[in-house]
């Protein structure tokens, strides 16, 4: 038979059994148990043992009292312990909200809309697991997407309705993150939509806004590339010229100049207007690229009013009038001296005046050949 | 039904009501408690149920060393404590007489 505990010995083991508890909560616990087992002891001449019990038992029965946590281990499984308490801190807030009549209100009729999010869920998982197929708009591209997608809405409806009836606690934390996943992604995907900004027809890549306040053309025909100049046309043929073009809202429209081309820019006129088209265009001569300003010797020739300042190279038989003439201001007549030349050579000298349309009417005209 | 089931939910309203009528130290709650007829009242749950009202600011403390024996650590209420004890001892009113309502017609025999 062993010797009846002292109460220091009872508290040891008692501190023993609350082991698992933070050193703070256990201190601050058994702050004065000494003392207090000590007059217990002084009671009378029974054991503490006899009287408390156990000391694992009195650690429980502590730990019951000062916590409510139960013994064992680490004490409750965290999932459950956030499981009872985190609804508890839901209902808490839940509970202060209620006395703001529209929260009232929101709390009333939002079950009311629990269908509604099972469709608008079903729709927004559908359209994002078809983005990565490439159709990145809001509505379904096509009739399979159209397919999928209602076969997702229908999944959803499925779940939702039977999540109402069973739901296992696990399973009920999965649907919420879900929920609230799907919740983030319509968001985001309502609050940028397509931009408007831009103009594309047919099957474009997605648009480019390039700064508010311009609306840039990005593709207008899937077959033939990308859009970098625009000829317009009156209803006769006759080519038109110097035609400013501007979206819905007055923004101006502007294309990108194609690889290999530039913008001819005149040396001692304004920069020509982004939105006036057809652009005068000319394809970089690879000599003179990376010279920094390049400029064209462009006359503001009233000549230049006749025909278009380029030539569609694609459309030749629509352009009944467009034929290159060279300019009669421009095309020099003096061997020497032509315009202030643009190919930055020193040819003028050497080349014969048997051909003095070759430099400067070339320039002029600003063929958009390729 | 056990009575120390029922004693559990509200241990912390009789130690208020006892520390309420003068300060006392640990053993001293528990022998007081089981004088006024709580006689299951465990120690450790007293012990526990005071070290948790004083964490939670419901009560003052001081230490009176004494001649004979251990020094001996005193529980008082404080501001926190006789609210708390106002509160709580209007909860169990009504609902003592909710239940002696309820149980008015029967017989225990």
């Amino acid at each position: 038979m062993k010797p009846p505990m002292t109460p220091q010995e009872y508290a040891a083991a008692v501190r023993d059994a609350l082991g698992d508890l933070p050193a703070r909560d256990r201190d601050e616990l058994l702050e004065d148990l000494d003392e207090h087992l000590a007059e217990v002891a002084a009671e009378s001449g029974e054991s503490l043992e006899e009287r408390l019990g156990s000391p694992e038992a009195y650690a429980a029965e502590l730990r019951a009292a000062y916590g409510g946590r139960a013994p064992g281990g680490g004490g409750v499984p965290l999932s459950r312990r956030l499981r009872e308490r985190a609804p508890a801190g839901v209902r808490r807030v839940h509970t202060r909200l209620l006395v703001l009549p529209p929260y009232r209100q929101v709390v009333a009729f939002a079950p009311e809309l629990r269908p509604a999010w099972w469709v608008l869920r079903g729709y927004a998982v559908a359209l994002a697991m078809l983005a990565p197929v490439g159709d990145t708009r809001l509505v379904p591209g096509d009739i399979p997407s159209w397919v999928f997608t209602l076969a997702v809405i229908w999944g959803s409806v499925w779940l939702g309705r039977r999540s109402r009836t069973r739901s296992p606690g696990w399973g009920r934390a999965l649907l919420l993150g879900a929920n609230t996943v799907v919740a983030v992604l319509v968001i985001a995907a309502m609050a940028d939509p397509p931009s408007s900004d831009s103009v594309a027809f047919d099957h474009g890549p997605p648009p480019v806004v390039v700064a508010p306040g311009i609306t840039r053309v990005e593709n207008v025909s899937s077959f033939s590339g990308p859009v970098y100049n625009i000829f317009p046309y009156a209803e006769d043929g006759t080519p038109l010229r110097n035609v400013r073009l501007y979206d819905q809202d007055g923004n101006p429209i502007t294309v990108e100049p194609g690889l290999g081309q530039e913008l001819v820019i005149p040396c001692n006129g304004e920069p020509p207007i982004r939105n006036a088209y057809p652009l005068p265009l000319r394809s970089v001569d690879p000599a003179t690229r990376g010279l920094g300003e390049t400029c064209a010797p462009v006359p503001p020739t009233p000549t230049a009013a006749a025909g278009p300042l380029t030539e569609p190279p694609a459309q030749p038989s629509a352009s009944p009038s467009a034929e290159p003439s060279p300019e009669p201001s421009v095309s020099p007549s003096g061997e020497l001296a032509p315009e202030p030349s643009v190919s930055s050579s020193g040819e003028p000298s050497d080349i014969p005046s048997a051909e003095p349309s070759s430099g400067p009417s070339d320039e002029s005209s600003a063929s958009p050949t390729r | 039904m056990d009575s120390s089931q029922l004693l559990k939910g509200v241990l912390d309203l009789a130690v208020l009501a006892v520390l309420a009528e003068r300060d006392s130290y640990g053993y001293d709650v528990v022998r007081r408690l089981r004088e006024a007829g709580l006689e299951d009242v465990g120690d450790a749950s007293v012990y526990g149920t005071l070290r948790r009202l004083f964490k939670a600011g419901a009560l003052t403390s001081y230490v009176v060393a004494s001649d004979e024996g251990p020094h001996r650590k005193y529980y008082g209420l404080n501001d926190v404590g006789r609210s708390l004890l106002q509160t709580s001892a209007k909860t169990w009113t009504s609902f003592a007489a909710t239940m002696n309502d309820l149980l008015k017609e029967v017989d225990p025999g």
